[in-house]
C-alpha cells in the first residue's frame, strides 16, 4: 500500500515537474513559431509591394494595417497566393481584422515602410523598408 | 569516462547546430538547390573555416564542391530596392560552376530580368574563388552588368565579390592570452578550493570560514564570476574565450575535470559562493527546525535539475528567446544587472535552505548536477539512475539536431 502510495507521488511529481518544463520553453517557442510566420508573411508582401511600385511607379499612398494591404494588394493582382495572418495563423479574411503589420509610405509614396508591433504594444519587432531596413538578415 | 564522454557528446551537437546556423543563416541552402550545378550533390557539409560555407559531398564520401550564399554578409549591398541573396557554387578545384538567386528583397521584376540574362549569370562560370574575390573592375574582368537591371545585376556583382573576399579579413586575428587581475584573482579562489579540499589539516581548516566569506563577498558580489549554464552554454556555441579570460576558462575547465579526477566536488563545495552563502544560512536558524526532505520528495528533486538541463538544451538547440540566467541564482550577484527572476531563484532558494539544509545545491542546480554528473564515484561502476539521466539528455540533444528546425519551429 505505501509502494502504490509512492509511485503516485513520484509520477504526480514528475508530471509537475514535465508540465514546469513544458511551460517554461512553451512560450518562447509559440513566440518562435509566430516571429517565423510574421517574417514569412513579410517576405511576401513586400515581394508583392515591390509588384505593385513596378505596375504603378508609386507605392500605394495610404497607411494601411496587415489585413488592409493584403486586400488591396490582392485587388491590385499584385499578390496571387493566400497570405497567412501569423496572429491568427489563418489566411487574412475579414479587412478590419486586427494584425501588427503597419504599411506608410511618405509624402510622395517613393519609399515604403513595413513595420511589425508586437501585438498590443507599440514595440517594434521587425521593420522592413526601401530606405534603411532593406533585408531582414 | 561514459559520463564526461555524455556531456562532451551533447557539447559537440550544440556547437556543430550553431556552427550550421551561422554559416546557413535563416534561409539553409539545400541539397537540391546545389544540384542544379553539381549533380552528383548528396549532402552538404559545414565547413566551420573562414570562408564559412559548405562542401558538397557525393554519395561516395567525396568532396565535389563548395557553395556559399551572399547574405547576410552582402546584406548592405543593395540593387534598386534591396539586397539579394545569390547561391554561388565551385567546383573541387575552387572554380565557379554557377551562380543562382535564392531569394531577394529587390524589385521582383528586374531579378527576373538578371535571371533569364543566361550571359550574366553564366560569367561567373570556370572562374576561381581568389580570383573573383580580388575583382574590383568588373568591365576589367568581362563581367557587365544587365541592360535594364543594371543596379540589381551590379548588386549581384558586388554582393558576390564581397562574400568571398570577406572571408580573407578573419585571418591574422590577434590572439594573444593575457592574465589581467581577475584572472589572477580567479586562480587564487581555484587554488584556495583546492587547497581546503584536498589538504584537511586542522590548522588550514579552521580558515575555511574566511575563505567561504570571501567567496561569497570577492567572487560572487565582487566579481560575479559564477559558473553558470548560461556561461557554458554561450562558451559551446561561440567559442572558448581563452585568449580575452584565461582565468576564467582554466577556473570552469577546472571545476569540470577535478571531479572527474579526484573524485572531490571542488567547486560545488567549497567554491561556489551561493553554495556557501546556503552553508551561512543554515546557521541561522535552530536546528530543531530543519527538516529532513521525505523521501519521495527526494526522487522528486532530483528531476528538477534536469529538467532544467533540458530546458538549457532546448533553448540553445531553438535559438529560444529566453534568458538562461533567470533559471540560476547566479546572476543575482551583479546586483545591478541582475533580472528579477534570477533574483527570486536566490531568494528562494536561500529560504528554502533555511529548513532543508543545502536543498537549491542538491534539488535545484543544474550546474551542480553537471558538476556532479561527472564526479568519479568509488567502488563497483554500475549504469545507475544518473547514466540513464545523461542518457535521456543525450537522446533529446540527439533528436533536436537531427530533427529540422523548421519541424520544431514551423
Amino acid at each position: 500500500m505505501k509502494e502504490a502510495g509512492s509511485i503516485f507521488f513520484r509520477f504526480s511529481g514528475l508530471f509537475l515537474i514535465v508540465l514546469a518544463g513544458g511551460v517554461l520553453i512553451g512560450f518562447p517557442i509559440a513566440e518562435k513559431r509566430e516571429e517565423r510566420r510574421v517574417r514569412d508573411m513579410l517576405l511576401i508582401v513586400q515581394e508583392a509591394l515591390q509588384n505593385y511600385h513596378v505596375a504603378e511607379e508609386i507605392y500605394p499612398r495610404e497607411f494601411m494595417t496587415g489585413s488592409q494591404l493584403v486586400h488591396f494588394l490582392t485587388k491590385e493582382e499584385c499578390l496571387d497566393i493566400e497570405v497567412v495572418n501569423p496572429w491568427t495563423g489563418v489566411a487574412f479574411g475579414d479587412i478590419d481584422e486586427p494584425d501588427g503589420l503597419r504599411y506608410r509610405t511618405d509624402s510622395i509614396a517613393e519609399t515604403y515602410e513595413l513595420v511589425v508591433y508586437e501585438p498590443g504594444t507599440e514595440i517594434e519587432q521587425f521593420r522592413l523598408d526601401s530606405t534603411e531596413n532593406q533585408s531582414l538578415e | 569516462m561514459y559520463r564526461l564522454a555524455v556531456l562532451l557528446a551533447i557539447a559537440w551537437l550544440i556547437r556543430s547546430h550553431h556552427e550550421r546556423i551561422r554559416v546557413q543563416g535563416d534561409w539553409p541552402i539545400t541539397v537540391s538547390e546545389v544540384k542544379a550545378f553539381l549533380p552528383g550533390a548528396h549532402r552538404l557539409k559545414v565547413d566551420s573555416g573562414p570562408r564559412g560555407g559548405l562542401d558538397v559531398v557525393d554519395a561516395a564520401g567525396h568532396r565535389i564542391g563548395y557553395a556559399v550564399r551572399t547574405l547576410p554578409d552582402s546584406r548592405d549591398i543593395i540593387g534598386y530596392s534591396g539586397p539579394s541573396d545569390v547561391l554561388v557554387v565551385f567546383d573541387a578545384e575552387d572554380k565557379g560552376v554557377g551562380i543562382a538567386f535564392r531569394q531577394s528583397y529587390d524589385t521582383p521584376s528586374h531579378v527576373e530580368d538578371v535571371k533569364m540574362e543566361f550571359l550574366f549569370m553564366e560569367s561567373w562560370n570556370g572562374r576561381a574563388w581568389d580570383a573573383i574575390s580580388e575583382i574590383s573592375d568588373f568591365n576589367e574582368a568581362g563581367i557587365y552588368g544587365v541592360s535594364g537591371a543594371t543596379r540589381t545585376s551590379e548588386a549581384v556583382m558586388e554582393s558576390i565579390t564581397h562574400r568571398l573576399a570577406v572571408t580573407k579579413g578573419e585571418d591574422g586575428l590577434n590572439r594573444r592570452v593575457e592574465f589581467h587581475g581577475n584572472d589572477f584573482a580567479l586562480l587564487a579562489f581555484l587554488a584556495g578550493g583546492c587547497l581546503f579540499a584536498f589538504w584537511k589539516k586542522k590548522a588550514l581548516q579552521k580558515w575555511r570560514w574566511m575563505y567561504s566569506v570571501a567567496t561569497i563577498g570577492l567572487l560572487g558580489l565582487w566579481m560575479g564570476d559564477l559558473i553558470a549554464q548560461s556561461l557554458v552554454v554561450g562558451w559551446i556555441e561561440s567559442r572558448i574565450p581563452w585568449e580575452a579570460t584565461p582565468g576564467l576558462v582554466v577556473f570552469v575547465g577546472a571545476a569540470f575535470l577535478l571531479p572527474w579526477f579526484t573524485k572531490q566536488p571542488v567547486y560545488c563545495q567549497f567554491i561556489c559562493p551561493h553554495g556557501n552563502l546556503q552553508r551561512w544560512m543554515m546557521k541561522i536558524v535552530p536546528a530543531t527546525w530543519k527538516r529532513p526532505l521525505p523521501l519521495d520528495g527526494k526522487w522528486i528533486g532530483r528531476w528538477i535539475p534536469v529538467m532544467l538541463v533540458v530546458v538549457v538544451v532546448a533553448v540553445s538547440f531553438l535559438q529560444l528567446d529566453f534568458d538562461l540566467a533567470g533559471i540560476e541564482p547566479f546572476d543575482a550577484y551583479l546586483i545591478k544587472s541582475a533580472g528579477i527572476a534570477t533574483i527570486c531563484v536566490a531568494i528562494a532558494g536561500l529560504v528554502i535552505s533555511l529548513f532543508f539544509p543545502m536543498a537549491y545545491c542538491k534539488y535545484g542546480c543544474p550546474t551542480g548536477w553537471l558538476l556532479e554528473f561527472v564526479r568519479k564515484r568509488s567502488g563497483k561502476a554500475r549504469f545507475g539512475e544518473r547514466d540513464w539521466m545523461g542518457l535521456g539528455l543525450l537522446s533529446v540533444a540527439a533528436i533536436i539536431y537531427l530533427v529540422p528546425l523548421s519541424v520544431w519551429l514551423g
